[in-house]
């Protein structure tokens, strides 16, 4: 692998606006992508806002985690969310503008509180996600048909 | 999801899962009918892992925004097509300092259409606009503003 990596995954279409997710040898239950439904009881899976949500979240708490277990300290529990918000940029189309991430790790030990706040100066430069969103990725397209 | 005239939230939420390397987490996706979601940034290898890791949770944002844009394209004129396929592939690279940081993703998206005048509409959803972008692609979300750059804000209470 040395200094680049790559991964695949997929999608194919269910139903009107709803995709089913491949995500090749990994044995997980189903997993949709869900644009056909507006209300949240009614959706089968994420939108793709919450799973851009959901990828920095779990990246920046792994980050924060992985830190911590590099001194051997175990986590009692951690807790997170992401907040998107979308707004319209001035050609009036719809972007996402920030997401607020919040970490809330169960820490009741002095010592790994104090490895925490060493944590807390560089976790963030090991996610790969948000620090790569912070620059913008390139996306290149082949629609084929 | 809340709409504030000219802005919308929504949140997500995570929680440490039981597994002994504190690397996989369990998805909070509030009252959707979703099964167990989980995201492994423990294991390597795919036959391991229990979930995605969040370059693939990425990628599977841009793809399925992109693969919705297209085929809400379509169905403005009332069009479907008769399969779909998409794939996204993510590159990861070092930057300068060392760091691992993606660097692209290659999206590729394959539908097949019997009706010739779906296949038209589809070439009208391609066309570019003023700047260089297909009109289907400025209606995605999540791929625009990943390649404009997005701010991320944290928050971590110790």
């Amino acid at each position: 692998m040395s200094n680049e990596s790559r991964d695949i995954v997929g999608i194919k279409l269910e139903e009107e606006m709803t995709y089913k997710c491949d995500f090749g040898k990994i044995d997980i239950a189903d997993l949709f992508i869900d644009e056909t439904h507006k209300k949240s009881t009614e959706k089968i899976g994420p939108n793709p806002s919450k799973l851009l949500a959901l990828s920095v979240l779990s990246c920046l708490a792994a980050s924060f985690t992985f830190c911590l277990k590099k001194k051997n300290f175990t986590l009692q529990d951690l807790d997170g969310t992401a907040e998107v918000i979308i707004k319209r940029n001035e050609k009036g189309f719809w972007r996402v503008k920030e997401i607020n991430i919040k970490i809330n790790p169960k820490i009741d030990n002095p010592k790994m509180r104090k490895r925490a706040n060493q944590c807390r100066k560089f976790f963030e430069h090991y996610c790969i996600i948000s620090e790569s969103l912070k620059e913008g990725i390139g996306v290149n397209l082949n629609l084929d048909y | 999801m809340i709409i504030i005239s000219n802005e919308m939230k929504t949140k997500v939420g995570i929680k440490l899962d039981e597994s002994e390397s504190q690397m996989i987490f369990k998805c909070d996706l509030g009252s959707m009918k979703v099964k167990d979601c989980y995201i492994d940034e423990e294991h390597h290898e795919e036959v391991d892992m229990l979930g995605p890791n969040p370059s693939r949770m990425l990628a599977l944002g841009v793809l399925g925004c992109l693969s919705a844009s297209f085929i809400f394209c379509l169905k403005k004129r009332n069009f479907r097509v008769d399969d779909f396929n998409s794939e996204a592939e993510v590159t990861l690279a070092r930057n300068e300092k060392g760091f691992w940081r993606v660097k692209k993703i290659d999206v590729d998206i394959t539908p097949i259409f019997e009706d010739p005048e779906a296949l038209k509409r589809a070439q009208q959803c391609l066309k570019p606009m003023k700047d260089g972008v297909s009109f289907f692609e400025q209606y995605c979300i999540v791929t625009q503003s990943v390649r404009a750059g997005i701010d991320v804000n944290v928050n971590l209470n110790l």
